[in-house]
Parts: C-alpha cells; sequence; structure tokens
C-alpha cells in the first residue's frame, strides 16, 4: 500500500518537520557507514618498536645481532637483524583460525622467513610457516601501490592452518633473516581480518 | 549699416558649423565657450583633475604592498613520485593531501604594470597517527622566496580590480615532526602564480592568490620515498597598499 492515497498526504498525518525529513535520512546514513567501517579487529601482536629498550622482548638466537634503528624517520623505529639471526618473541596464548593474517613493514633485501609456534587442542605441538609478500592491495583510490625505489615495504601473509586444523594457540612468533645480510623489521601486527572488510 | 537679425535658425546652423569645425571644442561641449572669451579654460581644469587623479594613481601603484593571505595546498604529486602515499599507508598514517598555508608578502612597483617583492610562508599539514602505539605525523614549512608579477589594469580607475601573472620562487624549509624527532631539509621551489585584487584602487583590496608549486623533498622518508611539496595553493586575504 505503499502508493495507496491514504499514506500520503492524508489530513490526518502530522506533518513531518522539515529538519527530521532531512536528519532522518541522515541519520541512516551515518548508521549504515558507521556499522560498515566498525567492524571489530582482534589484535593478537602489535610491535612498533617505540618506547623500547633493547631488542623490544625480543630473544635473539645469537646475542647482541640486533640493535634499534630509525627506520623511514628518525621517530619510527624498528629493529635491525644480522643475517641467519632468528629473533622470537613469546606471546600470550591466543586462539588464531584463518581469519587472522601477520602483517609488517620491513627493509629485507634478502628476504625473512616467519614462522608462529602453536598448539593444536588434544594433539601436538606445531609449527606454522607464513608465506610473506609484499602487500599489494589496491590503494583507497583503487590503483596497485607503487613501491619503486622504496627499502621498507608493507609485507603480509595468510594463517593457513594444518589439514583438518580449524584453530590453534599460538603463543611464540618468530623472525629469522636470511644469511649474509640485514634485515629490518617494523610494525609488526597479528591480527584478524574481519569478515566485513575482506569483501570491500 | 543695417544689422541683420539672426533668427534661432540661423543660429543652430552656425553653431554646428562651428562645432564641426573644431572637435576640440565640441568635446568640451558648450556653446558658451564656444563664443566665449576664455575658450578652453574649463576643458584644461578638467584635464587638470584627471591629470592630477591619474598622478595619485601612479603615486599608489608605485608604493608599497603588503599582501597577507590563508589558504589550503594541495599536494600533487606531479611531476614526482606518490610513491610516499603508499610508505604512508604502509605505517597506517594518511596520505597528508592538503595541507593549509599562511602567506605574507611584501612588494614595490618599478612601473605600474610591475610587482617585485619578497614572499615568506608557513604551511602545515598531518598524516595522522601510525597503526602502533601512535604518534601525530606533522609536517611544518617555511617558504621564503621572490616574485615578479605583471599587473593588468592598473592604471585604468575605472576597473574593479586588477589582475596579475607571473612566477615565484625561492626556498622551502621542511620539518617533518614524529615523536620529538626532527628530520628537516632546503628545498627549492618555483611556481607560476595568477593573481587577483578585488575592490577598485582602494588602499585595501580582497586578494586572491592561485599558485602551482614544484617542489620535491628527495629523501624525506630515509631510504624509502620523497616528499613533493608541491601542488595547488589557493590563497585569499588582504593587500594593503601603502
Amino acid at each position: 500500500m505503499l502508493g495507496s492515497p491514504a499514506l500520503h498526504g492524508s489530513p490526518l498525518r502530522s506533518p513531518r518537520p522539515a529538519l527530521a525529513r532531512v536528519l532522518g535520512p541522515t541519520a541512516l546514513a551515518a548508521a549504515l557507514l558507521g556499522a560498515a567501517c566498525s567492524c571489530p579487529q582482534t589484535q593478537v601482536l602489535v610491535d612498533d618498536f617505540e618506547g623500547c629498550t633493547g631488542t623490544c622482548g625480543w630473544t635473539l638466537s645469537t646475542a647482541g645481532a640486533a640493535q634499534l634503528v630509525s627506520t623511514i624517520l628518525p621517530g619510527e623505529h624498528g629493529l635491525q637483524i644480522q643475517g641467519g639471526v632468528t629473533a622470537t618473541k613469546s606471546i600470550a596464548p591466543a586462539t588464531l583460525d584463518t581469519t587472522y593474517s601477520l602483517e609488517l613493514v620491513a627493509d629485507c633485501p634478502d628476504g625473512i622467513a616467519a614462522t608462529l609456534a602453536a598448539t593444536v587442542p588434544g594433539a601436538a605441538d606445531v609449527t606454522i610457516d607464513i608465506a610473506l609478500a609484499i602487500d599489494d592491495s589496491l590503494t583507497s583510490s583503487g590503483n596497485a601501490p607503487d613501491y619503486t625505489g622504496v627499502a621498507y615495504v608493507p609485507l603480509v601473509g595468510d594463517i593457513n592452518l594444518p589439514t583438518g586444523v580449524a584453530s590453534v594457540v599460538v603463543h611464540q612468533v618468530a623472525f629469522q633473516t636470511s644469511a649474509g645480510g640485514t634485515c629490518t623489521i617494523d610494525l609488526i601486527r597479528l591480527t584478524s581480518t574481519p569478515a566485513c572488510a575482506s569483501g570491500s | 549699416m543695417r544689422q541683420r537679425k539672426l533668427s534661432p535658425a540661423r543660429v543652430a546652423v552656425l553653431v554646428a558649423a562651428s562645432l564641426a569645425a573644431s572637435p576640440r571644442a565640441a568635446r568640451a561641449g558648450g556653446v558658451e565657450e564656444l563664443i566665449g572669451p576664455d575658450d578652453g579654460k574649463p576643458d584644461d581644469a578638467k584635464s587638470e583633475d584627471t591629470r592630477a587623479a591619474d598622478d595619485a594613481l601612479a603615486a599608489a601603484n608605485k608604493g608599497v604592498k603588503l599582501s597577507f593571505r590563508l589558504g589550503v595546498r594541495f599536494l600533487q604529486t606531479a611531476p614526482f613520485s606518490q610513491v610516499y602515499q603508499n610508505v604512508l599507508s604502509a605505517y597506517g598514517y594518511t596520505s597528508m593531501s592538503a595541507i593549509v598555508e599562511a602567506a605574507a608578502d611584501a612588494a614595490v612597483s618599478p612601473a605600474s604594470w610591475l610587482d617585485l617583492g619578497v614572499h615568506t610562508g608557513y604551511a602545515f599539514g598531518s598524516a595522522g597517527s601510525a597503526g602502533g602505539s601512535g604518534g601525530l605525523l606533522t609536517l611544518h614549512e617555511v617558504e621564503v622566496g621572490g616574485f615578479a608579477y605583471g599587473i593588468l589594469g592598473r592604471k585604468d580607475r575605472r576597473r574593479p580590480g586588477t589582475f596579475g601573472f607571473g612566477a615565484e620562487g625561492g626556498a622551502m624549509l621542511p620539518f617533518l615532526l614524529l615523536r620529538g624527532d626532527v628530520s628537516s631539509a632546503r628545498v627549492p621551489y618555483v611556481a607560476p602564480v595568477v593573481l587577483a585584487r578585488l575592490s577598485g584602487d582602494a588602499r585595501i583590496q580582497t586578494a586572491i592568490q592561485v599558485r602551482y608549486l614544484i617542489a620535491n623533498w628527495s629523501n624525506a622518508f630515509a631510504g624509502s620515498a620523497g616528499l613533493p611539496l608541491g601542488g595547488f595553493s589557493i590563497s585569499v586575504g588582504a593587500n594593503l597598499s601603502l
């Protein structure tokens, strides 16, 4: 009955104030937009190497093989690790599934490998290898990002669980640098990828 | 001798003939002036008034001019690389695509069509906070330069304003400030300029200025990318003629 004359222009209906006519759709649009942008992101680990000293809680396979350095700006810091060294950090146990991913910004011309140490409920401990690659997600303008000549690039790797396993409890993150060079890592994030953002 | 009486028609014919024979007198426009003993004196007086006004305008045109403006600059990457935006995004910062700016200029006019002067400016931009523990990344930029503008229509008092175009160049001193740490540089810049000054020949005019700055801080993000500091700039303010 949307087209019924009884609903349109009925003298029994109190006229809607002009402000309400404007604010109603605006509020609805704002609510929808807010809902679309409010995807909760679960953070298991965020480490930007700011406000800390030494190796910022990371344990090295070779003592003294890493140091804090400035990265893209004097006020932006990362952990520079010598080649062939493994840096590990224990974290509070957290349950991860395949919606999680590992992201970092790094200058590792010779490559870097990332692993997670985890337990599977009712089974043996597992080590999950994460294949890191340059994050080529489209920019806000819809273009592929250009990192030509850039030292510090964003890397991302999906969490691929063993076959038949839906989730694991992660308790340690490790990075191993390739022998022969140095690698600087910055802004490490182990977070879930919200379902509402994956389609956007 | 018998004197002939002139009819109105004859007078009209004579006046018309006299006007045709004397265009200058016709411009002065008065029958009395044609037949009076002080022929041309009001014309000279009017010319002197006009000349005095023109002289005053010319003197004002050659005086010192001060300009104060506020505006916004839309950082354009052309002709430089936009890679810096991707680097900032990787860290969780915004691309800092627009910055606000303030300018104070002083100029003199060796000729009525020419303004030569010095430019000082300040610009501020923010890239927001990073994705980690935070920390506001801000850009502060000081400009010192000189300019030469050609001004159109300044001799004509009847115009509602003046327009100009020219070039500006100098040095930018940009600073990137993050968590108390500063990085800085000295960067040359050049900019074509188009300007308008409204409100006729008043001492205080509305000033509108559009520039396209070309400048690049080549190693702003050490080991990563440069920061183009140029782009379209539009500012509005006041121009004072002293």
